[in-house]
């Protein structure tokens, strides 16, 4: 310091040594000045950034040479992220006071570190141009470059607290929050941060917390290098170890022995269970793999096994449609030499096979020549039965008469047959001739029932009828007349009505010889017309 | 109540590397010395 007055140099004294003058004006002046210095260091000190700043230029107004209020206030500076603003502080602190200065230090670091340095020159012209982005309403890029910068320089206060005021207009609290308790972590103190920061808890109705995380103090260790422990006697520093070390040969032997054993012990605990696991995890895994094979096999087993089966049932079924085609085959086969026989007029031998077929084994064509033939065939049966129980009742075996009479009937069971009438009167008759009054008056009854025009014919033979009183003697007519074989059989005299059987004899004699007509295809004469017919039912001469 | 646009305005542009030999320069570095310096000189021209 020097006199404001002659520039000389000033001593402890409140007087110039030079020219006498009163300096305690100045001196006060630099002691204010230094006062504010410390005021800033204090703030500084506990991260009050800017209320060290504020007092350190207060400083620098009553003293610009308080080099180390220059030099702290760059410091401020460069940790609120201004380097620029630090740089320049430092480099006038270095141009005020050339030798021993902090600053110097400051400035060679800086510009050591180049490519730091243009960093941080970026990051201040992109916040720059972030806050031009911001004045001309393009808010998303300059949330982008704000985003930027604090990654390269996370320091800067200032971005942190433009990026907060962008959050906060869009209402991303949370957000800005984050930033702005970064920022507070910088700059503990700054007004526009603690400001917005109130903003945030008034809206969101949250408190932030800003306490600064505690450092663990590692306790200091008492105990040197090798175990050793330390403390002053005196003027003396004691280095005891704290453990007792016996060096003899013996101990070297008894050491490696226990290194042995020790050695022999990590390999029996440690080694050989790990080489024992290895191996049956080895022999695990294949029983594992041989069992994953043998599941597989099995199963591709089960699969054969299951085709197999399948194609049986396909081969039964096979065999099964080809019986059924055989037998269908078979019954065509014996329909078409059916139809062979009827065509050749064999029409009794086919009439006895037709019986045997099954008509559901046929159809389409085969179902209606079927039916066709049965129908056909079904009046040669009819004829059949009919002629031979007549011929039976006619030689008086009224029995056959009964048997074959009654196949005739059940064989044309619609009474489409125009003997019908006829087959039942003549088994009528021939159960009342052997007495079977009950099966003969049930014939009688169906008689009256189905043809009530010739009920008269037979009314007067059912039991407990008006005239029964003369069954026994009609009963003797009727078998009279039904006796009188080889002549026509009455002629309504006594026999119980109008009708009359024509039966020849085993001979083929003839009773009604030079007719135009063979009389042993003479099979029976119609009692009520007197023509005769064959077996078939074809009408004679 | 923060209003954005007057926020906006406490915000100005920081100097770069390049601005700051000019802000060095031009840096007014008057202290209360040099004021004391200037109000003796003024008084000593006044007593003359």
């Amino acid at each position: 310091m020097r006199c404001i007055y002659c520039n000389t140099p000033l001593a402890a004294i409140d007087y110039c040594p030079g020219c006498g003058a009163d300096i305690t004006i100045q001196k006060r002046i630099v002691r204010i000045s230094n006062l504010l210095y410390n005021q800033g260091l204090e703030k500084a000190s506990v991260r009050d950034l800017s209320g060290a700043i504020a007092c350190l230029k207060r400083s620098l107004k009553f003293n610009k040479e308080n080099i180390d209020a220059r030099n702290l206030l760059g410091l401020c500076y460069f940790e609120t992220g201004e380097v620029v603003s630090a740089l320049c502080e430092w480099v006038i602190s270095k141009n005020l006071q050339q030798e021993d200065n902090l600053a110097d230090h400051y400035i060679t670091q800086l510009q050591n570190n180049k490519n730091r340095l243009d960093t941080i020159n970026q990051t201040i012209k992109k916040y720059n141009q972030s806050i031009e982005y911001c004045r001309q309403d393009n808010e998303d890029m300059a949330v982008i470059q704000l985003k930027k910068v604090i990654a390269q320089n996370p320091k800067l206060v200032k971005a942190h607290q433009l990026l907060a005021l962008l959050y906060m207009k869009h209402q991303e609290y949370e957000k800005a929050r984050r930033l702005l308790k970064k920022a507070a972590a910088v700059d503990n103190t700054n007004t526009t941060t603690l400001r917005y920061l109130t903003e945030i808890e008034e809206i969101t109705g949250k408190s932030t917390a800003l306490g600064t995380r505690k450092k663990r103090v590692a306790p200091e260790k008492e105990e040197g290098m090798g175990g050793t422990l330390r403390y002053i006697s005196g003027n003396e520093t004691i280095i005891q170890p704290t453990t007792f070390r016996d060096s003899s040969t013996v101990a070297t032997f008894i050491n490696i022995v226990l290194g042995i054993l020790l050695g022999g012990a990590i390999v029996w605990f440690m080694v050989v269970p790990a080489s024992r696991q290895s191996v049956q995890d080895a022999a695990n895994k294949q029983v594992t793999d041989a069992n994953m094979k043998l599941a597989s096999e099995t199963a591709r087993l089960q699969d054969l096994q299951d085709e197999i089966d399948e194609y049986s049932a396909q081969a039964d079924a096979a065999d099964a449609d080809r019986d059924k085609a055989l037998d269908k085959a078979a019954s065509y086969e014996e329909l078409l030499g059916l139809a062979d026989l009827y065509v050749q007029g064999k029409q009794s031998e086919a009439a006895n096979s037709l019986s045997s077929l099954d008509a559901s084994q046929f159809e389409g064509n085969a179902l209606t020549l079927y039916q066709n033939l049965m129908s056909a065939v079904s009046g040669a049966l009819f004829n059949q039965y009919y002629t031979a129980g007549t011929t039976a009742y006619a030689n008086g075996d009224y029995q056959t008469a009964a048997e074959q009479l009654t196949l005739a009937v059940e064989s044309d069971p619609e009474g489409a047959q125009t003997n019908h009438y006829d087959a039942l009167y003549y088994l009528g008759f021939a159960y009342f001739n052997q007495g079977n009054t009950t099966k003969s008056d049930e014939i009688f009854r169906d008689i009256v029932t189905k043809y009530p025009a010739q009920a008269g014919n037979v009314q007067g033979y059912i039991t407990g009828s008006s005239s029964q009183a003369d069954t026994g003697t009609q009963t003797g007519s009727q078998g009279e007349a039904s006796m009188n074989s080889g002549d026509t059989a009455g002629d309504g005299q006594g026999t119980g009505g109008e009708g009359g059987i024509t039966v020849w004899d085993e001979s083929g004699g003839t009773t009604g010889g030079g007719l135009g007509y063979d009389p042993a295809d003479v099979a029976w004469t119609d009692p009520n017309t007197g023509l005769h017919y064959d077996m078939y039912g074809n009408l004679l001469g | 109540m923060i209003n954005y646009e007057e926020e906006l305005k406490k915000f100005h542009p920081s100097m770069d590397v390049n601005e700051a030999e000019d802000a060095i320069y031009s840096r007014d570095l008057t202290d209360v010395t040099d004021i004391l310096k200037e109000m003796l000189k003024e008084e000593k021209k006044k007593r003359k």
